[in-house]
């Protein structure tokens, strides 16, 4: 072959390795180019979550305490469903640490170790106390530790849920001093053992594991370090493929070099689930301390270090909550291992061994109240962010009683079940136009609104109609009516309205502003002369708007505003007879005013916010206001008295509500609307029955809504102190005749207490049944009521 | 006595957590296994007799006093402590779920309103001493303490004549009562003085 042809081969293939050398340089320099911008973004990754914002930490919203003292109503059951619900455990011997308990049923003893609780200017350090209980009736309460005697003992609030985004973490970050060392190396021992000597990765465990899972022909030992388990928590999801895992090794690389092994154990053990508490999941060592030993992790003993680490694994397989005997034999497992390392010596770990684990209770979160939580999530809403709420652990107490709720829920949603059952024209089958409801309960003292249920169903509708319903009151408005007679008398001459004065109940007309308005009475029924007491006990249409028309509409509507409503109210006579609209919040409020002693108080739901650290970012004082006289607001409330016990709430009475309370039904003309508000000094309930689309109802306040608070107000009040207005001074209670508006003689066949301002009571007895008159010599041996002749002598 | 001056700063400065802790479930401020003791350290007797007879709550209960009110009158009485050791915002915490316990005790009222007063808030524990005034109307000695601390509250407003009224009127109440005394003379001598433009 001729050298020419030769020499270009040679040359091809000279200038073809050179290309392909200076390719794969090429290829490679890009590799590493990539690799080293991969590696460098990881870095970001990874040292924006070490060194900002690891963790959301949820706002908690928690109920009202609850007191205990000598001489109150309690019964055993009560009080253990209590301990329970704020997650007490019950314990075999004497409660030794906070959060155990012992009942002694047959003695009448309960033993409660007192938990530990951050409120808001106080750290409360708990202690065990020994509560006697006879008869349902609490006795005594001692400080078991010194023997003395204790005259209140407040429980702590519930926790009643959460404000969080998508996922609830319960969590309470701890360093790593706070966590104690055999804990530590107990966690290590049994999760990444080579932890200390590897870069954060480690060779050997993953070619163990990988020898393990072939010979089983599956995944069943993880070769994860600590550093990866992090990683994977911190920024990965938890499928099992490889690009997954590679991520998670090299991020873990970035991290052991970034950061020491000490600052990522620290932030292990705050990051690890370590369980659930229905809607909450338990994360780090300290929130799972609490969660299943109510201790701190300093307090633990061997065993109980043994179980938490033990946990890691998978949580809820081995919890204790699930099954006792899968728990002991993984936490027996872990001691072995302790124990084999030299970590605890051979009589701890028999001692821990021998330790019996016992069942427990999984206590659901109260997570009620969903209507109050909307209600408090808007109000929070004016001073707080979305942001603020859901990852600042802001701990929000309110004056939610969850007993109260629970009552106030089943009481509405069984009333209006037994209302669709009695009464077939109320069963409608369209989802939005149910019969529907609303409760509120409020303390009158304070303010406080104890519970509140917006509707019947908050799952179908979210809809609260304690604040967001505008709806008519109708004659539950009529109080307001009464109230300003008695404070301003009429407006065309100097009078002393009472509740005995007379007024006619007959049809009228009202002129006004070129107009006409001619009020009537429910089925056109009309008494004729009554009092005012029997007209607003009978709740008179009429009688009312006669009433009205001489005290002056402005003057009652100013009245309204200064009891509480806020809602506009137009200056129209119909105003007497409520045809305005108002919420029932609105109404619950006005009608606390006169509950309270005609003082008008702030409502309240959130009374205090403080952050995690336990620093009051915001107190919410009661407040109150004397808005009328205290024995203007008793004649009031005596008249309300009577229409539970003669008038038209009278159903409350044969229904089994005995106690002094004093209430009024409302019902609108149109029957679209029914009410019922009662109050005793210490309780106030409102209740609204009617649709959402405004169908009629074609039932009274005391058909539809009186049932329901009757109900309501039974069971609240079960078990509590009797109490009942006391009138104060200036007021002065005489027995009357009801018919003829005088003081009550023997013969008169009713007769009623009275409340009159001193000195505008009847002098003279009644002249319809007179008694026996007796001269004055005599005197002594006369009744009272029998008028005396004087002889003069 | 460097050294002893930081001993005594540190001392001083020293207020654990946990002794003030005024949790209802104490019902004292103590901490479990000590005497119940009053803001000066004395026992709780001793507390309680050098405060005039008719302002001891304590002294209001006996064995006929229903529960409810009994415990009242009790948490009433460790608000008042509260006070008098300068924890005015923790009083006011401990004072306001003492008045959801019993509607009837007026008391509440009282201390309320100088828990509010030490805080300046005037407004407020003017509010809360109006309807202590309705409710205490029966009890001279109490009378004049509301009305003096009214006093208090209106001289703090820069209102001398609702002041002056108040001071006079707690005097007919009580005519020993000090703090209407000094009121009355430091009101009427600031009303005689002339503004200064």
């Amino acid at each position: 072959m001729p050298e020419s042809t030769r020499y270009p081969r040679k040359i091809r293939y000279l200038t073809f390795f050179r290309i392909a050398i200076f390719g794969l340089v090429l290829l490679a320099g890009g590799g590493v180019f990539l690799g080293v911008w991969y590696v460098k973004y990881l870095e970001g990754v990874v040292t924006a979550k070490f060194d900002g914002r690891k963790w959301n930490f949820p706002a908690k919203i928690f109920s009202d305490s609850y007191l205990i003292y000598p001489g109150m109503s309690l019964s055993m059951e009560g009080l253990e469903g209590k301990l329970k619900r704020l997650g007490y455990r019950t314990t075999v011997g004497r409660p030794r640490s906070a959060g155990e308990y012992r009942i002694q049923k047959k003695d009448g003893v309960a033993e409660i170790y007192l938990h530990n609780f951050l409120y808001p200017l106080t750290q409360f350090k708990g202690y065990p106390v020994r509560l006697t209980i006879v008869s349902n009736t609490a006795t005594k309460i001692h400080n078991m530790d010194n023997g003395q005697e204790v005259f209140s003992l407040e429980l702590e609030p519930e926790l009643v849920t959460g404000f969080y985004d998508r996922v609830w973490e319960e969590r309470r970050l701890v360093t790593l001093a706070e966590v104690p060392p055999l804990l530590v190396r107990a966690i290590l021992a049994i999760e990444d053992e080579r932890f200390y000597h590897h870069m954060g990765i480690d060779p050997i465990a993953v070619l163990r594991a990988s020898i393990v899972n072939f010979s089983k022909g599956g995944i069943v030992q993880g070769g994860s370090t600590l550093t990866q388990q992090l990683m994977k928590n911190f920024f990965l999801g938890s499928e099992r493929t490889i690009k997954r895992k590679a991520k998670e090794a090299m991020m873990a690389l970035v991290a052991e070099w970034k950061y020491s092994k000490d600052e990522i154990l620290e932030n292990y053990l705050n990051e690890i689930y370590l369980g659930q508490k229905g809607t909450q999941g338990i994360f780090g060592v300290w929130e799972a301390a609490q969660f299943y030993f109510a201790k701190e992790p300093s307090q633990l003993d061997v065993g109980e270090m043994a179980l938490l680490a033990g946990l890691i694994k998978a949580p809820n397989r081995y919890s204790p909550y699930l099954s006792v005997e899968v728990a002991t034999r993984r936490r027996n497992l872990v001691l072995a291992k302790m124990f084999e390392e030299g970590f605890i010596t051979r009589s701890q770990y028999e001692r821990a061994h021998r330790k019996v684990i016992l069942p427990r209770e999984q206590v659901r979160l109260a997570n009620d109240a969903p209507f109050y939580v909307d209600f408090l999530r808007k109000e929070l809403a004016e001073n707080y962010s979305s942001e603020v709420l859901t990852v600042e652990g802001l701990r929000i107490f309110t004056s939610l009683d969850l007993h109260l709720q629970r009552i106030a829920e089943s009481s509405l949603r069984e009333g209006l079940k037994r209302l669709e059952k009695k009464y077939k024209h109320l069963r409608k089958t369209a989802e939005n136009d149910r019969l529907e409801g609303a409760i509120i309960v409020i303390k009158p003292q304070t303010g406080e609104i104890k519970a509140m249920v917006g509707g019947r169903d908050y799952q179908k509708s979210q809809f609260n109609r304690v604040v967001q319903a505008k709806r008519q009151p109708g004659s539950i408005f009529k109080p307001f009516v009464y109230l300003a007679a008695m404070i301003y008398g009429p407006e065309d001459k100097e009078e002393t309205f009472t509740p005995l004065t007379f007024v006619e109940d007959s049809p009228f007309t009202w002129s006004y502003e070129g107009k006409e308005w001619k009020p009537e009475n429910y089925q056109e029924t009309y008494y004729g002369i009554v009092t005012f007491r029997q007209a607003l006990e009978k709740s008179l249409n009429t009688a009312t708007a006669r009433i009205a028309k001489r005290v002056g509409i402005k003057k009652i509507r100013d009245l309204a505003y200064r009891l509480g409503i806020k809602s506009p109210l137009a200056l129209l006579p119909s105003l007497a007879l409520g045809a305005v609209e108002v919420t029932p919040l609105e109404i619950a409020r006005a009608f606390s005013t006169l509950a309270n002693n005609g003082v008008r108080t702030n409502l309240l739901a959130v009374k205090q916010i403080i952050d995690q650290q336990g620093r009051v970012l915001e107190k919410r004082d009661v407040r109150v206001k004397k808005v009328i006289t205290p024995r203007v607001a008793f004649t009031i409330n005596h008249m309300l008295k009577g229409v539970l016990d003669r008038g038209t709430g009278r159903g409350t009475r044969w229904r089994g509500f005995r106690r002094p309370a004093a209430g009024k039904t409302g019902t609108t003309n149109d029957t679209r609307d029914a009410w019922f508000g009662g109050y005793t000094p210490d309780l106030l309930a409102v209740v609204w029955v009617g649709f959402d689309q405004e169908s009629e109802l074609g039932l009274s306040g005391a058909a539809a809504a009186l049932p329901i608070w009757t109900e309501f107000m039974i069971r609240a009040t079960e078990g509590t102190p009797v109490t009942d207005f006391i009138p104060p001074r200036g007021i002065e209670m005489v027995e009357v005749d009801p018919l003829s508006g005088y003081r009550a003689t023997p013969n008169c066949p009713q007769v009623i207490e009275e409340a009159f301002f001193k000195g505008s009571s009847p002098e003279d007895f009644c002249p319809l049944h007179p008694a026996p008159m007796v001269f004055e010599e005599a005197a002594p041996l006369r009744r009272s009521g029998w008028p005396v002749i004087s002889t003069g002598r | 006595m460097l050294v002893a001056v930081i001993l005594l700063f540190m001392s001083s400065a020293c207020t654990p957590l946990f002794r003030d802790s005024i949790s209802l479930s104490r019902g004292t401020l103590t901490q479990p296994g000590e005497a119940p003791l009053d803001e000066a350290g004395t026992p709780e007797g001793k507390a309680q007799a050098s405060l005039p007879a008719e302002a001891s709550l304590i002294a209001k209960i006996d064995s006929r006093t229903p529960p409810q009110q009994a415990v009242s009158l009790r948490l009433t009485e460790d608000g008042r402590k509260l006070i008098d050791s300068g924890h005015n915002t923790k009083a006011l915490t401990h004072l306001e779920k003492t008045l959801a316990i019993d509607s009837n005790n007026p008391y509440v009222y009282f201390y309320l309103a100088k828990a509010h007063f030490n805080l300046a808030h005037y407004r407020q524990s003017v509010d809360f001493l109006d309807v202590a005034e309705a409710r205490l109307d029966s009890q001279s000695y109490w009378m004049a303490e509301v009305l003096s601390l009214k006093g208090e509250n209106f001289q703090a407003m820069g209102l001398l004549k609702e002041a002056n009224h108040s001071y006079a009127e707690a005097l007919r109440f009580n005519p020993k009562n000090q703090k209407a005394v000094v009121g009355l003379n430091r009101v009427q001598r600031a009303m005689e003085i002339p503004s200064i433009r």
